[in-house]
């Protein structure tokens, strides 16, 4: 056995960026700069794969809203005409991307109405549910993971994993119906759907914080049910690996309390991958969102997707996947810039 | 290694920890019922809170497709349907039919007016008809086809002028207009002319709208139908919110939970778990709904007896004899039985019986149901017989009764039917693949644009005047309505003129004879004919119309002038 180093500065401790790499502020510029290069050119290639994607879909969006309406050949031309799909598809192409630059997201072919007035409210009820939901999974997966980690080969691990891996394989749709079945049907606890009690009379703003809150509960809860497993299994493996380390122990004949060993060293040390994963998660939960705002009728942006998929609405489609794409890659790049703060070696290589 | 594991095994660490977890799951337990007990606004009293799993398309009347009972709620017509879906007078106080019944004269009723304070005059009523009929849009415009022109001698009356008798007078369905909105934009704009202030001048008027989500109608004290009677009753229903619910699972708890007080309609497994529950009366309503089969019969014009170039179905489909004994092979019974747990009727015509007397009762002993060896006689007479053993049925020439099955995921159903009728088929010697369940927009350009299909499962409500079903089989409907392709030049006839045929026993006559030589071709298998299920709560509303077609379905004015309070 080597003798045991000196644990290294826990992870954003010491003065970032002077630790690792070749020194030099041109470097460190150039690194965000390029990142930010590629986000967007991936959002670039995510547009274009947006355009021609849904265009490749069979069925007619003007057909679509032409088939129960006895429409004339000639309303349905005109109707094609409106929105702009006789243009031939490299000139509907340049327009797409125009308007993209210019935020400009057109009209709902249901509605009727401009696509960034139907993503405003459900990208913001969105990202309430997908926040609440964030805050549980940080705080149960990290306490599990904690726990199973520090705890590793011992009953509670092998059990707090058991119950991660379980919770990871259980489909979202079911999770939340049985939610449904317990706590609104049977209690009768929490409402069933949606994220505002139908006609209700607020009497002051607290009522209605609180009424959403009620409704919040158990979305939420589904989310974190389903994802928690992946935090808490991959906090508890660093953790663990962590543990191992000639640091830990030479802090133990230090002589350090064990709560001291395992938050100043461990879990600080052990926290990095889980960090990067906590952002992606953000990033994929706002795309997966789509079956618990199904089963919950949560007004966000998964609902309107889902309806806009079976309606062929074009704009509302593109725009709605769009603004998914750019919160995955804003997430995923902000965990690589934040990443290289807390852990220089993420620099040099 | 012995120094790592003791730092592992500390017993504080393991104490702190199921303490943690411990104080985390209690808070997130006890967090529950506080929240709840506090929660909440309390819910508003007479309201109608009305859950569905959509709300409409959008707020314009003129291109809306969806069903259309909030925008009738917002919007008066000069007539409308009663809970027995017979048209009645409602902003017309009179209707007069002149020359042979091609001309209509309607006088308004006196001093109605729109939300915005506007008067609505006959002129209103005469832009709005020459909208629907110019741009041919929406549910509406195909409607006004036969409307050759309207006059507006004076604020009070309008003359419609048909080409000939309508069976069906537009004017019943048609939503009154302001022009003063309305007038001056182009088709395009009207296109995508959202209405977010839904201008009407009907019984609610919009308080709030989000798309896919809710839509609120608030009591328009002023509406003329109130001065008729009296005014508003104590305690009937001051608003309407509409909430969108993704599925009927989420509508029924919701129902349950008391978060809705009625429903739009349910599928039967879900509705029958609905009856019995304390507070909700769960309601049969007869439909005007046909579940059938739709096969491509699509013939060459120049060379009776081939397909068309543009079809893309199996050939063989066009024998006549093969549809019929897939008829006889189908046993209609088990379907409803089954799919509808026995809330429906067996298919024949295509026509609904909840058209009443335009629906011609095809008699026991003459349907072509239930019966395999029938269909097995029928082939074997047709020289379809299994030629090499491999239990599937070849023509004379080789071809194999080899079949694609599609099925709509539009409504559950439809795909449990298709799975369900496939091994009646194969019984009797075909061979049938699939079922190919694809989505709405999927299946419609494959049937009515590509005509690439064989058959399909298919489900029309109709309006309770039988000219729109019988249109869809019009030679006319090719690449629109037309779901088979099938033209014949009779049925063409008979449909045509039943639809300016002023005698009602005359034109019955001709409806019913269309319907059985649509019958004898058997391009449609009619399955069933599903009754409406809904449910709503009877502990916060009351007075709840037993109406033809499923109470949320036809809204009726009559309706919100005696639900209320209980």
């Amino acid at each position: 056995m080597t003798a045991p180093s000196e644990p290294p500065a826990p992870a954003g401790a010491g003065p970032a960026g002077t630790a690792g790499g070749p020194p030099g502020r041109s470097w460190l510029r150039s690194y965000p700069v390029r990142r930010i290069a590629q986000a967007v050119i991936t959002l670039y290639v995510v547009a274009t794969f947006n355009f021609w994607l849904f265009r490749l879909l069979p069925g007619d969006p003007a057909r679509m809203i032409a088939r129960e309406s006895r429409l004339s050949p000639e309303a349905y031309e005109q109707l094609r005409e409106s929105f702009g799909l006789n243009e031939p598809a490299w000139e509907q192409y340049l327009i797409y991307l125009t308007k993209i630059y210019r935020f400009d997201t057109g009209i709902s072919f249901k509605a009727r109405l401009p696509v960034t007035d139907l993503l405003r409210p459900a990208l913001y009820n969105t990202l309430i549910l997908t926040g609440a939901a964030l805050v549980l999974i940080f705080v149960f997966g990290l306490a599990f993971g904690i726990a199973a980690g520090w705890r590793r080969g011992t009953r509670t691990d092998a059990a707090l994993t058991l119950t991660a891996l379980t919770l990871w394989s259980l489909p979202t749709f079911w999770v939340g119906l049985m939610l449904v079945l317990l706590f609104s049907i049977t209690l009768g606890w929490l409402p069933v759907a949606g994220m505002r009690a139908v006609a209700a009379i607020y009497r002051t703003p607290f009522a209605e914080v609180q009424d959403v809150l009620s409704h919040l509960i158990l979305p939420a809860s589904t989310i974190a049910i389903v994802s928690v497993g992946s935090i808490a299994l991959i906090m508890r493996n660093s953790l663990a690996e962590v543990a191992d380390e000639d640091y830990m122990l030479a802090a133990r004949a230090r002589g350090l309390r064990p709560r001291t060993i395992l938050w100043r060293y461990g879990v600080r040390n052990a926290f990095l991958p889980t960090f990067t994963l906590m952002a992606l998660t953000l990033g994929l939960l706002m795309a997966g969102t789509i079956q618990t705002e199904v089963v919950f009728s949560w007004p966000g942006l998964g609902l309107l997707m889902y309806d806009a998929v079976q309606t062929r609405d074009l704009p509302l489609l593109e725009a709605s996947f769009f603004v998914i794409a750019l919160i995955v890659v804003l997430a995923t790049l902000t965990a690589d810039l934040f990443y290289s703060r807390l852990d220089p070696r993420i620099r040099s290589s | 290694m012995s120094g790592k594991e003791g730092i592992l095994n500390t017993p504080i660490n393991r104490r702190q920890f199921m303490a943690y977890t411990g104080k985390a799951g209690m808070a997130a337990m006890l967090a529950t019922p506080i929240v709840t007990a506090a929660c909440g606004g309390e819910t508003a009293s007479g309201v109608l809170r009305y859950g569905h799993l959509n709300i409409f398309d959008t707020p314009n009347p003129v291109v809306t497709v969806s069903v259309p009972d909030m925008h009738w709620l917002v919007y008066d017509r000069l007539m409308e349907f009663d809970a027995q879906m017979a048209p009645v007078l409602s902003l017309a106080a009179d209707r007069v039919l002149s020359n042979g019944g091609a001309a209509v004269t309607y006088t308004l009723r006196e001093g109605v007016e729109f939300h915005d304070g506007e008067s609505l005059t006959s002129a209103d009523v005469k832009y709005s008809y020459e909208l629907y009929r110019d741009t041919g849009k929406g549910l509406f415009g195909g409607f006004f086809e036969p409307l050759e022109r309207v006059e507006a001698p004076d604020d009070l009356t309008v003359v419609l002028h048909f080409s000939g008798p309508p069976a069906l007078d537009p004017s019943v369905g048609a939503p009154i207009l302001p022009r003063h909105i309305w007038e001056g934009m182009t088709s395009d704009q009207i296109d995508q002319f959202g209405n977010e202030e839904m201008i009407g001048s009907g019984p609610f008027r919009l308080n709030s709208y989000s798309p896919d989500d809710r839509l609120e109608l608030d009591r328009n004290g002023e509406w003329w139908g109130w001065a008729s009677n009296g005014g508003p009753k104590a305690g009937t229903i001051s608003a309407i919110v509409k909430v969108q619910l993704t599925n009927e699972e989420t509508v029924a708890n919701s129902l349950r939970n008391n978060e809705i007080d009625v429903t739009g309609e349910l599928a039967a497994d879900i509705w029958d778990g609905l009856v019995g529950e304390p507070d909700i009366e769960a309601v049969e309503y007869p439909g005007l709904l046909l579940d059938h089969f739709g096969i491509n019969v699509y013939e060459d014009p120049d060379n009776p007896g081939q397909p068309h170039p543009n079809s893309g179905g199996n050939p063989l489909l066009l024998d006549q004899r093969i549809r019929e004994a897939m008829s006889w092979a189908i046993d209609r019974q088990r379907l409803v039985d089954i799919v509808l747990g026995g809330r429906g009727q067996k298919g024949t015509v295509v026509l609904p019986p909840g058209m009443g007397p335009a629906f011609l009762e095809i008699p026991e002993g003459e349907q072509a149901n239930g019966n395999p060896d029938r269909a097995r006689q029928i082939l074997d007479e047709a020289g379809y017989i299994d030629r090499d053993g491999d239990g599937i049925r070849e023509a004379p020439d080789g071809q194999k009764l080899s079949f694609r099955l599609f099925a709509s995921t539009v409504i559950d159903r439809l795909p449990q039917y298709a799975e369900l009728i496939k091994p009646m088929l194969e019984d009797v010697g075909m061979e049938i693949q699939g079922v190919f369940a694809e989505d709405d927009p999927t299946l419609i350009n494959r049937v009515f644009v590509d005509a690439d299909w064989d058959m399909y499962t298919w489900v029309w409500q109709t309006p309770p005047d039988p000219t729109f079903m019988l249109s869809v089989q019009s030679c006319d409907q090719f690449g629109n309505l037309s779901d088979t392709y099938y033209c014949d030049a009779e049925y063409e006839e008979l449909f045509k003129a039943q639809q300016t045929q002023g005698d009602p026993a005359e034109r019955m006559r001709m409806v019913h004879q269309a319907q059985q030589i649509f019958y004898d071709a058997f391009a449609y298998c009619v399955m069933a004919y599903p009754n409406r299920l809904q449910a709503h709560r009877t502990d916060n509303l009351s007075g709840w119309i037993f109406v033809n077609n499923g109470a949320t379905v036809n809204w009726v004015t009559e309706q919100y002038l005696v639900l209320g309070e209980v």
